[in-house]
């Protein structure tokens, strides 16, 4: 039957009016007797009937637990409860009633100005607990065999139900008959929850097996390179309530006010207290609407912007030259002939050398000392741990000289600062930054000046930007230039923020003690080569890494069985994985170059994936395509309790239970501690790593187990955890302790002169790794992407300026393809929680969807259980694409038509909504089209010419490794430990004695996968079977818009 | 027909029933500053899972968030009549033949999309220019949104319950919550036509009308409703409207005088103004509007939108009281800025407040302090050697 809309929505109504007559309420107050009321407005006769909504309101109980799914923050709640079922949450307050449970935020020594936390999300924690996407039990592929895995199957195969103990007896079977431990994998999305019960157990099976551990931060282009290889430092992100200290905020692609809801009051506060907001974003994101000034950027440009604020602080001498001198490399002098930092022992006899050999460098921790030119102009060296007050002389920021070495041979030397200025002098004037940004360059001047004139500035950055092949590390490279040239770096109020990925496990630093026992650690693997490499098929190490010079021996070929990796990147550990087993991560939907990883990685014939085991909440695409597919409990069911901490917050949360589990679920730590039992039975005690695995999940399997002694103890061996009681968690979070609150990054460089975690000990804008200086980008600039321009791609802007890129000129792919964090979503959690459908769906999201659609959704929702069985989901909403008014109207598309985008790497067809925020083609060469991301692929239509096609918002997309992030040389701090204090804290802390680290390292150093650096074209695939209204086609629109609706008002007629 | 006083209009117009002769001493009110709302809805979601997740309520959002201009729920309920009403004319004046109250019914499909245009902007993209919003300078967004917060406003003047034929709408005595009856309601549907914010909703499961209760069984204990308590952009405030500069301690040692909300709406040093008071229900929800957006749009929003003025906001016309209200709420006096640290930091009514230099106390209706906050927390650096903030 094909209805109309409307027919649809009269009979719907019908069917409501004939259900209303027949009810038996309506009856029985028909008779009642109706008691006259004089005047409703000052008195009302019988008010009994307000029973009515106390009923609704009441509630059993209360208890607590916190939400934190990957949005990093973590927020304690309280449920109310009805009959054991939670009603709905609210968030907790400073020990206020009607909270039973926690004290709130107040034990944790912070003012009311926290309250209250816990977004939308949170407050449907129960609904997503009772949908229907949920895995109701342990489930097989029907086609997977431990002997055959038959990868073709995955995906398509329906399941059978199978019980825990045989799900968990496949495991430790496949685990045991491995002939390389370290090609069992685990991969758990989410660094600093769910550590202990959850995922993070994974990791523990993970390092006592002798298997890797995959790290999605990295690869997924959360890690801002940019940050490590100025500061040595992962991410230097600061408490929130630092924000609402500072008198002017650049925000520079980053839609704070989507992506991080709890806290980002402290940041809209600023501007109550006097503080000005910039915003610098190629559309009108909502976070614009809080900014003072917009200045709209070419995508991909975004490097020259911060360049441009550099010449002109240069250019006017806005600069502080004391902050320069003390805690940067901008004094020290680099050799003009192979690009390196002049060292010491090369111009003073009497100064030891380092080791020759750069491993022995690191290994010894001696990079040998620096040279800057004094006041006097005569050299002065300059240690590793001579910074701040201690510099040892007031070094010239400018000086350019040639100087004899003790070998008698003379070299041209130029402070750090010469070379940056000369630079961004030649380079980067505002008008050449206009030519390449399209910022005009008297916006970018005011900004400067009043930027440079405000006494605390922060900037940040987001993902979005990470995304890019350079901008991950130029531009971050150039605001860190920025920040430090003002002294806007170590304190309240001022710094350059990234907050990307939930990476701060940092912060639980005693951590290592529980994942990592006895010594035994899982080997970081990184996914991008697994996708790109360890597939069916390998792709072209050309295409993966952007098309740099074929000749530079940078890209060595390999084979599939081989990882393909540049020299001098022996630290990046490479393993195939024969066993995947994933935790709470939607690998599938998230990865980019999605047909590539589904047909090659995964369903490919020649797949070395042979066992792909999924743990998660719901029917995922990812649970889809595996072979043994794990129920776990939500937040809400879960029986042993779990630690989080966040990058933005200083407090440490334990989530724990309100309800019994409602399908046959168990926790992570529970199935990877019954593995490690099986594994105690499979493996022989001589040929096992340890004496037990078992042994090391006791608190799990144990009649008398308690798992916080896991916590206790790991709490006990970090200095941030030291002296809180784990029991005292029961009752709400507490505060790490830190060396400031709000933290501050980098306060001790600041305050307490201590080094920077560099091999200069500063903050290094040159850099002289040879990857660098082969690549050509040890100095500060802008690159044009590797494929998101229409100019020349890969090069800097003299060059590229006069170029075409062959893919925007002359295959007309002019869109890029903008893919930014929902916010009624996190990533795809929540994706299928009725509510948070219908508002991430917009103009698309109702109760009653169309009838043709609510077929076709019906059938697409529908979520395999056991033996074919399937589920239903109400049809509520579907993904769409934003396009600018303009450039739909070029290829014919109104709000609701469907329309293909297609890229180099795959296509997809979805709804189109016209969108005046959107950037279109004309203002920048580059139109945009916004898909928030993490839909699922039921949310998108069926490709009538690809039916069997992959469906989802990420096949366009691509995984990019950057070569310049493919070195071993770079130093910085490890994860866990603070190489400046480590000799301070006691034995018992994990990091006790840690050094500086060098090479890849997970959440710290590694290619990220720049994955929305390409470019798509849009074209019209059908028109609109039904669309909600539109009202920029509505008369009375112009006139409600310019205030002139009214006849005769006062607003009218003025424009 | 009965005259009412509407100081938000500045002059008498109709309405069906007489007010009381004295104002209570205690009246449900709630201050809203736009600028801080980052369209989450948390206090939609609040609100819907407290009260409307039952079976013919699936389409209910007593609570939502517009954005506009392009947002609406229903669609274009307040275009359309907008459209209807000359300048100067309330919605009881506006009065078709037979009918109380100016209104329309909202078609089903209206109701079908609560997210339409949720974060849509309007304007041209500045190509090669810049977008500044600069109020010394009179220049605001070109291309603009923001965030609407919606709720029933519990007005003085009710519409809905102006409109029920069988008085199963009330306003309760003792704090002014405008109440459907369950049990008398027939589900006529005038207060769903009636209503100019369309809160009150027709439950076709039911057959009978609702309409959003204020939390009552919050505000009776003592709490702010759900969309207060769980706006985590701390946009709002709840409280007493009604306690004004001469009302005494409420007890303890609480300070008398004005309600921290009274303050922001009704001191001479106004933040706060009504949605569309043209209606002529005097709502007493209170916005601090938006400063980014241009003024006219606003005028025609939160103020009378008549060429001559004749209420006591400041300035000589309704434009200017916005651009000089939008210039306070950019610029707040430490007093309004200390009203504002209030916002959010507790779940219990403040009934009274005190602003100092440093630190900001609010009290609840025993006299109990509730709140009790620095400006701003201090700087906490940790002695000793082994601290660090990059462990």
């Amino acid at each position: 039957m094909t209805l109309s809309r409307r027919d649809f929505l009269a009979a719907a109504g019908a069917g409501s009016v004939g259900a209303l007559v027949g009810t038996a309420w309506g009856a029985t107050q028909a008779v009642d007797p109706v008691t006259s009321v004089e005047n409703p407005l000052k008195s009302y006769p019988n008010r009994d009937w307000e029973q009515v909504y106390h009923d609704i309101y009441d509630y059993d109980e209360v208890d607590w637990t916190v939400c934190h799914p990957n949005c990093t923050q973590s927020c304690a709640l309280n449920f109310y409860m009805k009959n054991g079922v939670p009603i709905r949450a609210e968030q907790v307050y400073h020990n206020e009633d009607p909270s039973v449970g926690p004290s709130g935020y107040e034990d944790a020594g912070v003012t009311q100005h926290w309250n209250p936390r816990g977004c939308m999300k949170g407050l449907t924690l129960h609904r997503r607990t009772f949908e229907p996407s949920r895995i109701k039990y342990p489930m097989v592929r029907k086609g997977w065999d431990p002997d055959d895995p038959n990868p073709e199957g995955r995906g398509e195969d329906e399941f059978e139900r199978v019980s825990w103990d045989e799900a968990i007896d496949l495991i430790a079977e496949k685990m045991a008959n491995l002939e390389d431990e370290k090609r069992f994998h685990i991969f758990n999305a989410i660094k600093s929850d769910g550590l202990f019960t959850r995922h993070g157990s994974g990791r523990r099976l993970a390092s006592i097996f002798g298997g890797c551990e995959w790290t999605e931060y990295d690869w997924y282009a959360d890690l801002p390179p940019g940050h490590v290889i100025t500061t040595g430092y992962q991410t230097s992100d600061s408490d929130a309530s630092a924000w609402r200290q500072a008198d002017y905020t650049i925000i520079q692609g980053k839609n704070l006010i989507h992506n991080k809801l709890a806290d980002n009051h402290f940041l809209q506060e600023t501007r109550e207290r006097g503080g000005k907001m910039v915003g610098v974003y190629p559309d009108y994101a909502p976070t614009v609407q809080k900014c003072d000034r917009w200045l709209p950027v070419r995508p991909g440009s975004d490097p020259a912007f911060a360049l441009g604020i550099a010449y002109v602080i240069i250019d006017e001498e806005l600069y502080d030259a004391d902050f320069m001198r003390q805690f940067t490399s901008l004094p020290l002098l680099v050799r003009e002939d192979d690009g390196k930092y002049l060292r010491a022992h090369e111009v003073f006899e009497d100064h030891e050398a380092p080791p020759e050999d750069p491993e022995h460098q690191h290994e010894e921790n001696d990079w040998g000392d620096f040279v800057a030119v004094g006041e006097d102009g005569e050299l002065v060296a300059v240690t590793r741990e001579d910074v701040g007050e201690e510099t040892p002389t007031t070094a010239q920021l400018d000086a350019e000289r040639d100087v004899e070495l003790t070998d008698g041979s003379t070299v041209s030397v130029r402070t750090d600062f010469a070379r940056q200025r000369d630079n961004v002098m030649e380079r980067y004037d505002p008008e050449t930054v206009e030519d390449i940004t399209t910022i005009p360059a008297d916006a970018l001047k005011k900004t400067a000046r009043e930027f440079a004139e405000a006494e605390k500035g922060q900037w940040f950055t987001g993902e979005g930007i990470n995304h890019w092949f350079h901008s991950n590390d130029s531009l971050q490279r150039a605001i860190f230039f920025v920040q430090s040239m003002l002294g806007n770096i170590g304190d309240v109020g001022q710094g350059y923020y990234n907050y990307s990925g939930q990476y701060k496990i940092e912060l639980l630093d005693g951590y290592p003690h529980y994942v990592n026992p006895d010594g035994h650690a899982a080997h970081g693997m990184y996914p991008g080569y697994a996708f790109a490499f360890f597939g069916g098929e390998q792709l072209d190490p050309h295409e993966v890494r952007g098309d740099f010079d074929r000749e530079l021996e940078l890209v060595p070929q390999g084979d599939a069985e081989e990882p393909v990796m540049p020299t001098n990147a022996e630290s990046y550990t490479m393993s195939r994985p024969e066993i995947l087993w994933t935790m709470n991560c939607n690998l599938l939907n998230q990865t980019k170059h999605q047909e590539h990883v589904i047909e090659n990685f995964v369903k490919h014939p020649d797949t070395g994936n042979e066992c792909f085991i999924v743990s998660d909440m719901h029917m995922t695409y990812s649970a889809r395509h595996a072979d043994i597919v794990l129920p776990v409990p939500s937040w809400l069911e879960c029986e042993y309790p779990d630690i989080t901490v966040g990058p933005e917050n200083p407090f440490v949360h334990m989530d724990h239970g309100v309800m019994d589990p409602i399908y046959d679920t168990k926790q992570d730590g529970e199935a990877v501690a019954m593995v490690a039992e099986k594994l105690d039975e499979k493996i022989p005690p001589e040929e096992r790593n340890v004496d037990s695995y078992r042994e090391y999940f006791a608190e799990f399997l144990d009649e008398d187990g308690d798992v916080t002694n896991y916590i206790q103890d790991t709490f006990d061996r970090g200095m941030t955890t030291r002296g809180i009681n784990v029991d005292d968690l029961w009752d709400g979070p507490e505060r790490l302790n830190m060396k400031t609150y709000p933290r501050i990054p980098f306060y001790s460089q600041i305050h307490e002169d201590r080094p920077f975690y560099t091999k200069t000990g500063r903050m290094e804008f040159h850099k002289e790794e040879d990857r660098f200086l082969e690549l050509g980008r040890d100095d500060l600039d802008h690159v044009e992407s590797v494929e998101g321009t229409p100019y020349g791609v890969n090069q800097k802007w003299e060059d590229a300026k006069d170029e075409e890129n062959p893919l925007y000129h002359d295959e007309d792919k002019q869109f890029y393809y903008n893919t930014p964090h929902p916010k009624y979503r996190t990533h795809s959690s929540w994706g299928m929680t009725d509510w948070n459908l219908i508002w991430s769906a917009r103009d698309f999201g109702s109760v009653n969807a169309d009838p043709e659609g609510t077929e076709r959704l019906v059938d697409d929702f529908s979520f395999p259980t056991g033996d074919g069985e399937t589920e239903d989901a109400p049809p509520l909403g579907e993904a769409f694409v934003e396009i600018h008014p303009e450039d739909a109207a070029n290829i014919d598309v109104e709000t609701g038509d469907y329309v293909r985008i297609s890229g180099k790497r795959g296509d997809l067809v979805v709804r189109a909504m016209v969108s005046e925020r959107q950037r279109p083609r004309s203002a920048g060469d580059m139109g945009q089209l916004t898909i928030w991301h993490g839909w699922w692929p039921q949310h998108f239509p069926d490709d009538e010419e690809d039916p069997d096609g992959i469906k989802g918002y990420n096949t366009t997309t691509n995984i990019w490794l950057d070569p310049l992030q493919e070195t071993d040389d770079l130093v910085h701090k490890a994860v866990f430990g603070d190489p400046n204090v480590s000799e301070e804290v006691p034995e018992e802390i994990a990091w006790h004695g840690a050094e500086l680290e060098h090479g890849y390292e997970e959440t710290v150093w590694a290619p990220t996968g720049t994955n929305r650096d390409d470019l798509v074209d849009v074209e019209k695939y059908a028109e609109a079977d039904w669309k909600p209204a539109d009202a920029r086609k509505d008369d009375a629109f112009q006139s409600y818009v310019g205030g002139s609706l009214q006849d005769g008002a006062a607003s009218g007629g003025d424009d | 027909m009965p005259q009412v006083k509407n100081p938000q209009l500045g002059r008498e117009h109709d309405y069906p029933y007489e007010r009381r002769e004295e104002e209570r001493d205690y009246h449900w009110g709630m201050v809203i500053n736009t600028n801080r709302c980052i369209n989450c809805n948390t206090c939609s979601f609040a609100c819907k899972s407290t009260w409307t997740s039952g079976k013919g309520e699936e389409y209910m959002w007593w609570m939502n968030v517009e954005t506009e201009p392009y947002g609406g729920y229903p669609m274009g309920w307040d275009m359309r009549l907008l459209d209807d009403l000359d300048a100067g004319q309330t919605i009881f004046e506006a009065a078709e033949q037979g009918e109380k109250v100016r209104g329309y019914i909202a078609d089903k499909e209206e109701w079908e999309y609560p997210a339409l245009g949720d974060d849509q902007v309007h304007g041209e993209y500045p190509t090669g220019e810049v977008v500044e919003s600069d109020l010394e300078e009179g220049k605001h967004h070109d291309i603009w949104q923001f965030y609407l917060p919606r709720l029933c406003n519990h007005c003085k003047n009710p519409a809905c319950l102006a409109a029920c034929p069988r008085q199963a709408i009330y306003k309760r005595e003792e704090d002014g919550i405008v109440l459907l009856d369950q049990e008398r309601c027939r589900g006529y549907r005038r207060c769903v036509k009636g209503c100019p914010y369309h809160k009150p909703m027709y439950n076709p499961e039911t057959g009978v009308s609702e309409k959003p209760v204020g939390c009552y069984p919050r505000i009776e204990e003592g709490f702010v409703p759900r969309c207060v308590s769980s706006c985590i952009g701390k946009t709002r405030l709840h409280g007493n409207i009604n306690r004004g500069p001469d009302a005494e301690s409420p007890g303890g040692d609480a300070p008398g005088g004005r309600s921290p909300i009274n303050y922001l709406v009704h001191s001479d040093e106004k933040v706060a103004l009504p949605l569309y008071p043209q209606f002529g229900t005097r709502p007493q929800v209170f916005y601090m509007p938006p400063y980014h957006v241009p003024p006219e749009f606003l005028t025609q929003m939160f103020t009378p939108n008549t060429e001559v003025k004749l209420n006591d906001w400041p300035g000589d016309t309704y434009r200017e009281s916005i651009e000089i209200v939008q210039d306070r709420v950019r610029n707040p006096s430490h007093h309004v800025l200390g009203i504002l640290q209030l916002f959010g930091a507790t779940t219990e009514l403040i009934e009274t407040y005190e602003v100092t230099e440093h630190r900001v106390k609010g009290w609840n209706r025993e006299g109990e302090k509730v709140a009790d906050l620095p400006f701003e927390e201090e700087l906490e650096v940790r002695e000793g050697e082994q601290w660090t903030n990059q462990p």
